[in-house]
C-alpha cells in the first residue's frame, strides 16, 4: 500500500497531523504528493528489480509449450536518514514545553522536508543536491533513462517533470 | 518504530534530555556546569519514494524564457511515462506559469464586461500539476549529464 506523506503523517501522528501537513502542502510538492512505501527493512528497502519480460508465444492445440522465466535482481536501497537537531539553553525553553515545541517543531520539519525533497529531486549533484544522499534525484534518473527532453536553455533554467507512481 | 511510517516525537518523556526534572538544575556532565542540550526534536520516517521504473520519470529541462516547452513536448513527456491517474507533473511555479501560458494564453476570449483574467490551469491531459518550491530557476547544463554514483 503506498501512502503520500500527508496521509502517512494523518494516519501515524494525529497530535502533530496540521501542522505537519501544513509545512509540506503548497511547498514541498513531491512530499506532499509522492507516493511512498514503508521501508521494509529498519535502514534499508529491498526489491527485486526485472528489466525484461518472459517471453510469450502462441501455441497450437496440439503442441507443446515452452517455458520462459526471467530473473530478476535482488536491490538493496540504502535509507537517508534526514535530520536537524538543535539545543537551547534550558532558561531560553522555559517550563512551558508545549509552547516552544510548537514554536520550533515547524521550522524544524521545514528544515528536514526542504533538505529531503531536494535530495530527491537533484540527489548527488555537486552543485544542486547532496553529495551524502544514497539514492539517485530525478534529474539523475532522467540523464541515465534518457527520458528528457531539452527546451535549449543552459543556465538560469528551470524543469518540470511528469512522475508515473504505478508500479509496472 | 513498531509499524509507525513516521515518529515525531520530543526526545525523551516530554523533551527532557540532559534538564532535571525540576527545570532550575542543570545536570552535572562531565564536570561542566552547562549550558546543556534543553531539547530536542526527533523526526524519523522510513519511507521510499515509488519510483519502480526507468520510464516512471521524464522531464522537459533548460526551460527559460528564452527557450519555452510547446504543448507537443508537454504531451511527449506524459507519454514517455505512459501518464496514469497516479502520475503527477511536478513544477515549480515558474513551471506551473508556463504550463498556462501554453495553454490558455492566446487561446482566451475575453469579453468587455469580464474582468477576471487568470491563465492557471491545474491539469495537463487530466494529470494534475504539482508546485514545489524546491525546484530552483537557476538549473545549469551541470544537471544534464550528471547520471549519479549511486
Amino acid at each position: 500500500m503506498a501512502y503520500t506523506l500527508a496521509q502517512m503523517i494523518n494516519e501515524y501522528n494525529s497530535e502533530d497531523a496540521i501542522m505537519l501537513s501544513s509545512v509540506i502542502q503548497g511547498t514541498y510538492g513531491l512530499l506532499s504528493a509522492g507516493s511512498f512505501y514503508t521501508a521494509n527493512k529498519q535502514l534499508a528497502h529491498t526489491y527485486t528489480n526485472y528489466s525484461t519480460l518472459p517471453t510469450a508465444g502462441i501455441r497450437s492445440l496440439a503442441d507443446g509449450v515452452a517455458s520462459s522465466t526471467v530473473q530478476g535482481t535482488t536491490v538493496t536501497q540504502n535509507l537517508a536518514l534526514f535530520n536537524a537537531n538543535g539545543a537551547w539553553d534550558q532558561a531560553f525553553v522555559g517550563k512551558d514545553f508545549d509552547v516552544f515545541y510548537n514554536t520550533q517543531a515547524p521550522l524544524y520539519f521545514n528544515a528536514v522536508a526542504s533538505l529531503a525533497e531536494k535530495s530527491m529531486i537533484y540527489g548527488t549533484n555537486a552543485s544542486f543536491g547532496n553529495a551524502s544522499y544514497t539514492a539517485k534525484g530525478l534529474h539523475q534518473y532522467v540523464t541515465s533513462s534518457g527520458t528528457n527532453i531539452q527546451a535549449g536553455g543552459t543556465s538560469d533554467a528551470t524543469s518540470i517533470f511528469a512522475i508515473r507512481f504505478s508500479p509496472v | 518504530m513498531d509499524g509507525a511510517a513516521l515518529v515525531v516525537d520530543p526526545l525523551t518523556n516530554g523533551g527532557m534530555f540532559y534538564v532535571n526534572d525540576n527545570w532550575t538544575d542543570a545536570i552535572n556532565i562531565a564536570g561542566s556546569t552547562g549550558p546543556f542540550l534543553g531539547h530536542s526534536l526527533h523526526f524519523n520516517m522510513n519511507g521510499v519514494l515509488l519510483l519502480p521504473g526507468t520510464k516512471n520519470v521524464s522531464a522537459i529541462r533548460g526551460i527559460t524564457t528564452a527557450s519555452l516547452p510547446t504543448p507537443t513536448s508537454i504531451n511527449d513527456m506524459l507519454n514517455t511515462v505512459k501518464s496514469d491517474q497516479n502520475t503527477i507533473i511536478l513544477c515549480n511555479r515558474t513551471g506551473a506559469s508556463i504550463l498556462g501560458v501554453l495553454g490558455k494564453d492566446g487561446n482566451l476570449v475575453m469579453q468587455p464586461n469580464e474582468f477576471g483574467y487568470s491563465n492557471q490551469i491545474a491539469t495537463w491531459n487530466g494529470i494534475p500539476i504539482v508546485i514545489t518550491d524546491t525546484i530552483t530557476n537557476t538549473e545549469t547544463t551541470d544537471l544534464y549529464t550528471d547520471t549519479g554514483s549511486v
